[in-house]
């Protein structure tokens, strides 16, 4: 970047323009208005009268934000680690050079592909029925299956599931950092006779990391603004009795099916502050525990 | 440099999520466009409006015309809309048909962004909602000017499509919930089919013999008949037949504690003696379609829906003789009965020769026999009396059945109240706490506190 003068610097905007354009039509504007709604009370078809914060006072008053909240955080705890760790393991396992390897890679990403679409989540509602498939293979068994999809106490675990079946991207950037590790590493272990679990453990995953944070980090986001399979199995209500109750489903019910704009804003808004504040958190600790090999 | 990337990259996520709640931020200007009309729907701000469009009046006037249904409906409106179109040259009509679900969601996005389609259905429950914001045009001056002619409507139909004193839908067909039985199914089983006229005593003893006998057979994943405690159109029978309704005629809550506590109370009783199924089972069939219904899989034999769909579900079920019965009454109370149906509406946020297109298409619609023999009963009984007698001739025995019963129903039904904005609200908090009581998650006496306090607040906030 040294030592190249910017004399000329609207050449660089020019070729900007588009996603400038973009950022600010889809992005910028769309988030000022969104907090400015936030302060009013809008149902979306007349003007919005202000308000002050007396949404974000209702927000905290409100128990079914609570209980979106309770179920998203259940969503991204449990989903996340076991997202991550079995993206690590097929990583680890489809780093080695044995035949056939890509076509292995392209398969196991493949439900990444598709996996947050309304297609999965219309065959997972399938998958979990009373009639569903996983009920037969239990049958065989001798297990008496349930409704997975419809009884409260298991309803969320069938997303999580679904959730830990997309771990193909991260398994990408784990499969990409593998490559960048130096065999001079592994050479000195071996030589030094360290075991295979070992190396794992004390070279592999430390300069594995910046990966790990940087996959930590997306995944937690993505995980708190999941939407389509809550609203595609639920049918868009959060049945069973709001257990799969998503915080932007929550949002999109308060929003488009009760005219209340102005409150689904703040919940937005909520919704930012909470993951900048998870996200903060995590850059903090991460400078103890992320080692860069630069 | 890695970390400079990587916390640009996050700041850039987080930038946009907020996009979700932008969608309809992004919108925002059309509502200040719109203010002076907003305020004021009548016909004097539309017509300075449209000024400069007027140079292409009656022709190619292009309408949208949206309604909700299967896919049999959509081919009878296709049809209709076709013929229309015949018969004027000058207009083209684009067609928006949807799911009855997506059509609510949908319609609340288009009229966000002032794009409410030129002609829509319409149902009382949503209506307070739309004719609050403004979405949808008074008639009465398109009546005046002959241009929608309801000469042949009875009061109540016409009063049907009013709300707060002014006509703003004209009704589709004139229809009442009933309960479709599924006679085979219990004669199958050596079980007594109920009267026309029964009671919930009556409700009760039939689940039971109906349980004893498929427990015998071994049938433990079929019922007597669906659950209905989330049913708030269910409900409001219960409620009218103790005295109340689910509104009142000033818009407040219709109904008390002590009507919901004895409504869960009995859904209980019935869920845990096996008359009707259990939660999870009620839960997955929930947003089922008719053909993957429990009706129609034979995993019970009644359930509650609007008269006018006898044919579709005698369809559902081609191998078992359906009959039609009344809601089960109340001993010793009111008639809950009253005469329903959905509606027809033209948007007040377009053109005005898109609005006369559109009274056009709907006076069409509801008015010429060339639409009426394709149209028959598919939302009711005709409204306009003429027509109602027009089609008569063309009927199948299964559509005379339809009338029969609305026409018996007539007869008894009592008025009811007009549903105030928030009633589509009010309507899936019930469906919510309904299901917590089904789980067990809550007693029918916290439930139906918890309900009075929530409905009370969604009222007060949309006045």
């Amino acid at each position: 970047m040294k030592g190249y003068k910017f004399n000329r610097p609207w050449e660089g905007y020019v070729f900007l323009a588009p996603w400038i354009t973009g950022f600010l039509c889809f992005t910028v504007i769309p988030m000022i208005l969104s907090l400015y709604f936030s302060f009013t009370y809008y149902d979306i078809m007349t003007p919005p009268k202000w308000i002050g914060i007396k949404n974000y006072v209702d927000i905290f008053h409100d128990p079914r934000f609570y209980k979106s909240l309770r179920v998203t955080v259940t969503y991204v705890v449990l989903g996340v680690p076991f997202q991550l760790t079995f993206a690590l393991i097929l990583a680890v396992i489809l780093k080695k050079d044995i035949p056939g390897v890509r076509i292995y890679r392209a398969i196991y990403y493949l439900p990444s592909l598709f996996g947050g679409s309304v297609a999965v989540a219309i065959l997972w509602r399938q998958l979990f029925n009373k009639e569903g498939a996983v009920n037969k293979i239990l049958a065989l068994l001798g297990i008496e299956g349930m409704n997975w999809i419809a009884t409260p106490s298991t309803a969320l675990y069938t997303l999580i599931l679904l959730s830990i079946w997309q771990f193909g991207s991260p398994m990408v950037i784990f499969l990409g950092g593998l490559k960048q590790i130096s065999q001079d590493y592994y050479e000195a272990a071996e030589i030094d006779g360290c075991g295979k679990i070992r190396t794992f453990f004390y070279i592999t995953l430390p300069l594995l990391t910046p990966m790990v944070f940087f996959n930590i980090v997306m995944t937690i986001i993505n995980a708190f603004q999941a939407f389509t399979p809550s609203y595609i199995i639920s049918g868009g209500t959060g049945a069973p009795v709001d257990s799969t109750l998503f915080y932007t489903l929550y949002l999109y019910i308060k929003g488009f099916r009760h005219f209340s704009m102005g409150y689904a804003s703040a919940l937005a808004w909520v919704l930012l502050v909470i993951i900048a504040t998870i996200t903060a958190i995590m850059f903090l600790i991460g400078k103890y525990w992320v080692y860069y090999d630069e | 440099m890695k970390k400079f990337i990587a916390s640009f990259l996050t700041v850039l996520i987080l930038l946009s999520i907020v996009l979700l709640s932008g969608c309809g931020g992004e919108k925002a200007n059309t509502p200040s466009d719109e203010t002076k009309q907003g305020e004021n729907t009548t016909e004097e701000s539309t017509s300075n409006k449209g000024e400069e469009t007027n140079t292409s009046t009656n022709q190619n006037v292009e309408i949208r015309a949206a309604w909700w249904g299967d896919t049999k409906r959509h081919e009878l409106y296709n049809n209709i809309i076709d013929r229309f179109e015949a018969e004027n040259p000058g207009i083209k009509v684009v067609r928006e048909p949807v799911s009855w679900v997506d059509y609510w969601d949908k319609l609340t996005v288009q009229s966000a962004s002032g794009e409410a389609p030129d002609f829509m259905g319409m149902h009382p429950q949503f209506a307070s909602d739309y004719v609050g914001r403004g979405v949808i045009e008074p008639l009465d001056s398109y009546i005046k000017d002959g241009i929608i002619d309801l000469s042949n409507f009875s009061e109540a139909a016409i009063n049907s499509g009013k709300v707060n004193g002014t006509i703003y839908m004209v009704s589709m067909g004139l229809t009442a919930a009933s309960m479709f039985v599924n006679t085979s199914f219990l004669k199958d089983l050596g079980v007594q089919v109920p009267n026309f006229d029964w009671t919930w005593d009556d409700f009760k003893s039939i689940g039971l013999e109906v349980r004893k006998a498929l427990d015998a057979k071994g049938e433990k994943d079929k019922w007597f008949a669906g659950d209905g405690s989330g049913a708030y159109q269910f409900f409001r029978y219960w409620a009218r037949q103790r005295g109340g309704d689910l509104y009142t005629a000033e818009g407040d809550l219709g109904y008390d504690e002590e009507d919901l506590v004895t409504w869960f109370k009995m859904w209980n009783e019935l869920r845990e003696s096996g008359v009707v199924p259990d939660a999870a089972t009620t839960t997955e069939y929930a947003k089922a379609t008719l053909e993957d219904s429990l009706f129609a899989k034979k995993k019970i034999a009644a359930t509650s829906v609007p008269a006018n769909q006898y044919k579709l579900y005698c369809n559902a079920v081609p191998d078992s003789e359906i009959i039609i019965v009344r809601h089960p009454a109340m001993k010793d109370g009111q008639i809950g009965e009253y005469i329903e149906g959905a509606h027809f509406a033209i948007s007040a946020k377009t053109t005005p020769e898109k609005k006369v297109a559109a009274a056009k298409l709907l006076n069409f619609w509801v008015n010429s026999e060339s639409s009426m023999e394709i149209y028959k009963l598919d939302q009711g009984v005709p409204a306009n009396t003429k027509m109602a007698e027009f089609i008569m001739p063309l009927l199948d025995d299964k559509d005379k059945v339809i009338v029969e019963y609305v026409n018996k129903i007539s007869k008894i039904a009592r008025p009811t109240t007009f549903p105030p904005a928030g009633a589509s609200e009010i309507d899936a908090l019930f469906q919510t706490i309904a299901e917590s009581v089904r789980f067990n998650q809550k007693t029918p006496e916290a439930a139906a506190a918890e309900l009075i306090a929530e409905a009370k607040k969604i009222l007060e906030s949309k006045k």
